[in-house]
């Protein structure tokens, strides 16, 4: 069954094309691994993929739901390459209000045991302001699972993460993988701690598979 | 009310607490401003109600594109927004939530600026009217604050064009109010917190394709 799919996908920034007729279906509990230089379209295609801009032609779905629909975005789980956090607020009070919006009154369990996996339960009264990017980052992370995404798009996930961070988030994805929950991530070139069924890359706007 | 719009109102309301050099300004500048009109006016000899009409009025939009700043577009500055968007709530519920914030923020902020203008003024005959005009007026200033607030996400010469739009959309209500003021025309009132209301329904409506 295909979670996410692209379909002749296109987008224009000004007169040029980043992403050029993008055909990409990601089936349930497959990883899938961007790759490209800086510039290429990779967080375009996130973008595109959780709703957040309109393609220039195409459609991409959830399902049979169209991915900019609240409903789509109860699947979806979106890290951004710059963590949308409150500076002001705690980690808790972040964390809280992320989980009101998928209606939750109090955090969840898989988060509560995230929190510790990651070492961030010592910080959960602190304000995110006096986080550093690398636990900013881990914070960041579980929000984009709080609602328990059935996909999940990571930019570049590993970024800004130390050796236990990089080998939680591994084990995290493979266990969110392990039940079902299908991503996207992308990288710049280089070493990928996480294992990916596919490996794609961006060459010129268009999507060209390196790995089966 | 829905727990998604309770937890909006509650994130922004602590942000604006805690960013106190902002909000400390806002308050600042409401006591400054009507203690000054307030002062004015006692020393003057011409009608004292005219004079704070326009003052309090004039006091009040200078508030109404401060507050137009902490909404919408303050989460595309702070880089919040794609969290937001990204998660499953609806633009309307978005724009309710953040128009809830301004009235609060909006009416304090201008019940503030009432309390010192009446330190100082003095007594001056049919101020229950000017405080029952401007409360109003509040509430239709509230929904063009946010509204133009949510707009202003696609404009690069926000800081021109906020306090522009503001302006432009407030005039009508400023006649009303004058009106009220001036020809002492009992409906007044009622009017300019129904034309706030219709508004807020137009724009709410309108919301679902601003911040789609």
């Amino acid at each position: 069954m295909s979670m996410l799919s692209y379909k002749g996908v296109w987008k224009r920034y000004s007169q040029d094309y980043v992403l050029k007729d993008v055909n990409l279906v990601l089936g349930e509990g497959e990883a899938v691994l961007v790759m490209g230089p800086n510039g290429s379209g990779k967080t375009t295609l996130l973008k595109l993929g959780v709703g957040l801009i309109r393609p220039s032609r195409g459609e991409v779905k959830v399902g049979e739901i169209d991915v900019r629909s609240p409903e789509a975005k109860r699947f979806l789980g979106y890290l951004p390459h710059s963590p949308p956090l409150y500076l002001d607020l705690t980690v808790r009070e972040n964390l809280k209000y992320y989980a009101g919006l998928h209606e939750m009154e109090d955090l969840p369990e898989h988060v509560l045991e995230a929190l510790k996996g990651f070492g961030l339960d010592r910080f959960l009264d602190r304000k995110v302001r006096e986080l550093s990017y690398g636990w900013r980052r881990r914070v960041d992370v579980l929000r984009a699972i709080i609602g328990l995404p059935r996909v999940l798009l990571m930019d570049e996930p590993f970024s800004g993460l130390d050796l236990n961070g990089r080998n939680f988030m591994v084990s995290l994805m493979e266990g969110l993988k392990s039940e079902g929950t299908s991503m996207i991530f992308t990288t710049p070139y280089g070493e990928v701690p996480a294992k990916a069924d596919r490996v794609l890359e961006i060459r010129g706007g268009n999507l060209v598979e390196l790995k089966g | 009310m829905s727990l998604k719009v309770r937890r909006i109102i509650w994130k922004d309301l602590l942000v604006e607490v805690r960013n106190l050099p902002e909000l400390g300004s806002a308050v600042v500048f409401s006591v400054a401003s009507s203690s000054l009109l307030g002062f004015s006016v006692s020393r003057l000899s011409v009608d004292p109600l005219l004079i704070l009409t326009v003052g309090l009025i004039m006091v009040e939009l200078f508030l109404a594109v401060f507050t137009s700043l902490m909404g919408v577009v303050k989460e595309e500055e702070t880089g919040t927004l794609d969290g937001l968007r990204s998660s499953p709530v609806d633009p309307s519920t978005v724009f309710l939530a953040k128009l809830a914030v301004n009235i609060i923020l909006l009416e304090t902020l201008t019940s503030i600026s009432l309390v010192a203008t009446l330190l100082f003024s003095g007594t001056v005959e049919g101020y229950h009217k000017l405080v029952l005009m401007i409360l109003s007026l509040g509430i239709y200033l509230a929904a063009i604050s946010s509204f133009s607030s949510a707009l202003s996400i696609y404009l690069q010469a926000r800081g021109v064009l906020l306090p522009t739009m503001i302006l432009v959309l407030s005039l009508p209500a400023i006649q009303e109010a004058l009106a009220f003021m001036l020809r002492e025309e009992p409906l007044s009132p009622l009017l300019l917190s129904l034309s706030g209301l219709a508004f807020t329904g137009i724009a709410s409506w309108l919301s679902v394709y601003v911040l789609d």
